[in-house]
């Protein structure tokens, strides 16, 4: 008798981790150049590309163009385009080919579209330390979610020649997911000021993602599951200003 | 009358030689005491104006204690030297220049610029004119502190390491840490392999507030 329930329970383990995402942590790379354009003293543009590969998701790769004005030495606001490939959403769980899996987006381009307010100031030191926080709305129009981004950010100026960004980030889904949070990351780079135009080092990122409502599941299973994934992300950037 | 005659020859040789060790330490390229060529041997007093043209260099020594190294394209004025009470009044006419003053030596040394007066409290700092006259002044401090006035009635305490901007309007922003000041070329030995100052002194260059990274 314990030996059938034991293969039963065994059995199904095996059929659920078929139909749901399996959690667990991923180990990332990340490399992304950035040039900064001051057209004016208030005004700036932003070009971003980066490329990220990743070992539980498809290999991810970014352009992103922002424009922001200071509206005062503390505030700006700003404009954000994004295209991106390889980004895995709810809806990409599926059974299409008969089996669970999650679709290949690799070839697949989304844009965003953002707009955003950002207040810095000083923390400590009169400009040693400095406070960031930015809040941004972004919705993709790929699928019309749209996602509101919180970043809190510490950036330390205290070094002659390196610079350190610690950052939190919190993405919370406005219309889509069940969870009040779709992504939560802590960024820390370390930035070193080789020169007025080129800066460059290391990053580190520990973030987690949270999917569940996939359209194909609940239509099949008639309830929703839920999965997420611990991310370890070392990644190499370079900062041109002009 | 002989006496009278006395007195006034031995006060004249006293002023000339209290002036003599005010001369130029180091010269490079098109420099100018009252728009003729400045030579080392040349004596500086109060009055002198010194020019540099583009790519020329000047570093001085006065009495007073005070060293100024004169950057390219600059003008600058002796308002007031007095080695006797080692007080010396500098007024920056246009461009860039580093100031030190000997903490030994006790004694005022003062700049004027066109909207702010600054005064040495330790030992050394840069000042300088934006491109156009009409830009801000950019004071940073390298050791000791500076104190800057735009009224003469409340002054603003700069420390080491730390730069303002005065503006056109004479207002005086908070004094805020400015790493990258450390890479001007601070040297005022004659003997340095290189005086001139190649860092960019872009005075919006340093605020920490406007620099994004994402």
């Amino acid at each position: 008798m314990r030996r059938t329930l034991l293969f039963l329970l065994l059995c199904l383990q095996s059929t659920l981790a078929q139909e749901i995402p399996s959690d667990g942590a991923s180990f990332d790379q990340e490399f992304d150049i950035s040039l900064f354009y001051k057209i004016q003293q208030d005004h700036q543009f932003l070009l971003k590309t980066a490329y990220i590969p990743q070992s539980k998701q498809l290999d991810r790769k970014e352009i992103h163009l922002s424009y922001r004005y200071s509206i005062h030495r503390n505030w700006k606001i700003g404009l954000s385009l994004k295209r991106v490939y390889g980004l895995r959403h709810n809806e990409d769980w599926n059974k299409e080919t008969g089996i669970w899996k999650w679709r290949d987006t690799s070839a697949r381009g989304e844009s965003f579209a953002g707009i955003f307010l950002q207040h810095k100031q000083i923390a400590w030191g009169k400009g040693r330390g400095i406070l960031k926080n930015r809040l941004e709305v972004l919705r993709n129009k790929f699928n019309d979610q749209d996602t509101l981004l919180y970043k809190l950010g510490i950036i330390n100026f205290e070094f002659k020649k390196w610079v350190t960004i610690h950052q939190f980030e919190l993405l919370i889904p406005l219309n889509y997911n069940d969870d009040p949070i779709s992504e939560i990351w802590h960024y820390s780079s370390f930035m070193y000021q080789y020169s007025t135009f080129l800066k460059f080092g290391p990053k580190l990122s520990l973030g987690k993602m949270f999917w569940n409502q996939s359209i194909d599941y609940n239509s099949r299973k008639g309830n929703e599951f839920s999965h997420d994934l611990f991310i370890y992300r070392l990644g190499l950037g370079a900062l041109f200003t002009f | 009358m002989f006496i009278k005659l006395l007195a006034v020859l031995i006060c004249g040789l006293s002023s000339i030689s209290s002036y003599a060790n005010s001369h130029a330490l180091y010269i490079k390229g098109t420099v100018t005491i009252n728009n003729k060529a400045l030579d080392k041997n040349k004596v500086i007093k109060a009055g002198d104006i010194i020019s540099t043209s583009k790519d020329s260099l000047a570093l001085i020594k006065l009495d007073t204690g005070a060293t100024i190294k004169i950057n390219e394209s600059s003008s600058l004025k002796i308002s007031i030297h007095k080695p006797k009470t080692n007080t010396t009044l500098v007024q920056l006419i246009k461009g860039s220049s580093f100031f030190r003053k000997d903490p030994k030596i006790k004694g005022k040394f003062n700049v004027k610029t066109k909207v702010a007066t600054m005064g040495v409290r330790g030992t050394q700092f840069f000042v300088a004119y934006g491109q156009k006259l009409s830009d801000d002044v950019f004071m940073c401090v390298n050791k000791g502190s500076v104190w800057v006035t735009a009224d003469k009635k409340r002054a603003t305490i700069v420390k080491e390491g730390e730069g303002v901007n005065i503006t056109k309007k004479s207002v005086i922003s908070q004094p805020r840490f400015l790493p990258w000041t450390k890479d001007l070329n601070w040297s005022l030995n004659p003997k340095s392999k290189t005086l001139e100052n190649n860092a960019s002194i872009e005075e919006k260059y340093g605020d920490p507030l406007d620099q994004d990274y994402d």
